[in-house]
């Protein structure tokens, strides 16, 4: 059943009343308690916002965040129904805007995302596993990676450093996340561009590490080796203890 | 879209920036080159970066931002104050840590619309207040 086109317009005006504190002309409205409406409705995106984003609230200070808070609220006419989706439509509308120039804290948009990102990687749909077997060769074998998992490019590490001194770090930073089979908590490790380069080249071409580290060796300028041999098994070895890797496909 | 793209890289963009990087110019030997950071949990990395941000802010906060070129500059934000003095006070009740704050939040991302983590959501933004 569809809504009458007066309610529609008096549902749109409180609405825009909850948000901007502006007082509109709101039939059937008893004085003085409209303003509980949006005191509620604050309070629920506002706690939602804080909660999603705990470091950015500490690396601003309480009173900065609330004014991210308040811009957002009263101008960022948020279009999700679920609420857990609110942080990334915050973080949407500041990186647009590009509040974190206009504020000087340029780390603001990298800082919200990472955030943003665990929240995204620990309710993010089940992807399906591959099939693999516990025992391989790290070499030899094609790898079985874990599929839930998100690798975030950031300009400051905002991950590794408190943003007073990663403001003064501009470069390439990679944050991967991932989600623990069997717990679901999300593990974070941070990767150089070479780390990235090699675990991301090695999904995609899903080959034995043997057959491709002759262009690893080539791509990072580095001698294809012993030493080479030694890094790759050891950085592989590493992640599939942290089932980042889950095992050996079948062949 | 600007915020999409720092999401996800495939290896053919990632290799443009290790031309870029020093890795490339002055390799190192042995089998530390490929070392990471194992940054650990969720409730880890908050918890972490939660307490060294949160330290430099400290007695800094009345110089850190100009939101001057904010709407609530301008007056846009209202009665956005109206809350504040009920969380505030509301705040003061609080005892407990910046960790527990830091823990919660992963909890809270299941719970999907909000609605069966709201009372604990409070409970965390006022215990956050009473740290300070």
């Amino acid at each position: 059943m569809s809504l009458r086109e007066e309610t529609i317009q008096i549902q749109e005006l409180l609405g825009e009343y909850c948000r901007t504190g502006e007082e509109q002309e709101l039939p059937g409205v008893t004085p003085g308690r409209i303003q509980h409406y949006r005191r509620l409705v604050w309070n629920v995106v506002s706690d939602t916002l804080a909660t999603a984003f705990p470091i950015t609230v500490a690396a601003l200070g309480e009173d900065s965040w609330e004014l991210l808070v308040d811009d957002f609220f009263a101008a960022g006419l948020p279009q999700t129904p679920q609420v857990w989706k609110l942080p990334f439509e915050f973080y949407r509308f500041h990186a647009d805007r590009e509040t974190g120039k206009r504020i000087r804290k340029r780390f603001l948009d990298d800082l919200l995302l990472f955030e943003w990102m665990e929240i995204e990687v620990h309710t993010m749909t089940d992807r399906p596993y591959p099939e693999f077997v516990a025992e391989g060769d790290l070499l030899h074998d094609r790898l079985a990676f874990n599929p839930e998992h998100e690798i975030v490019q950031l300009e400051y590490p905002v991950h590794t450093h408190p943003v007073s001194q990663a403001t003064e770090m501009k470069g390439e930073y990679y944050a991967l996340l991932y989600r623990l089979p069997g717990s679901g908590n999300v593990q974070f490790l941070a990767l150089s561009v070479l780390n990235t380069y090699i675990f991301t080249r090695l999904q995609e071409a899903d080959v034995p590490l043997n057959e491709i580290k002759g262009e690893f060796a080539r791509v990072a300028g580095i001698e294809s080796g012993r030493y080479l041999d030694d890094a790759l098994k050891k950085f592989f070895g590493d992640l599939l203890d942290r089932k980042l890797i889950l095992g050996f496909k079948r062949e | 879209m600007k915020t999409d793209k720092k999401i996800f890289k495939s290896a053919s963009i990632i290799a443009g920036a290790l031309l870029t990087t020093t890795l490339a110019t002055t390799p190192a030997l042995g089998a530390d080159i490929l070392a990471y950071n194992d940054l650990g949990t969720g409730a880890q990395v908050r918890s972490h970066l939660i307490d060294v941000n949160s330290n430099q802010v400290n007695g800094q906060e009345a110089n850190a931002v100009k939101f001057g070129e904010l709407k609530c500059g301008e007056g846009k934000c209202g009665e956005g104050k109206c809350g504040e003095g009920d969380k505030k006070k509301e705040a003061k009740k609080g005892e407990s840590t910046k960790s527990e704050a830091a823990e919660s939040k992963s909890a809270e991302a299941k719970c999907g619309e909000g609605k069966c983590g709201e009372g604990e959501k409070k409970e965390t933004t006022k215990k956050k207040k009473s740290d300070k």
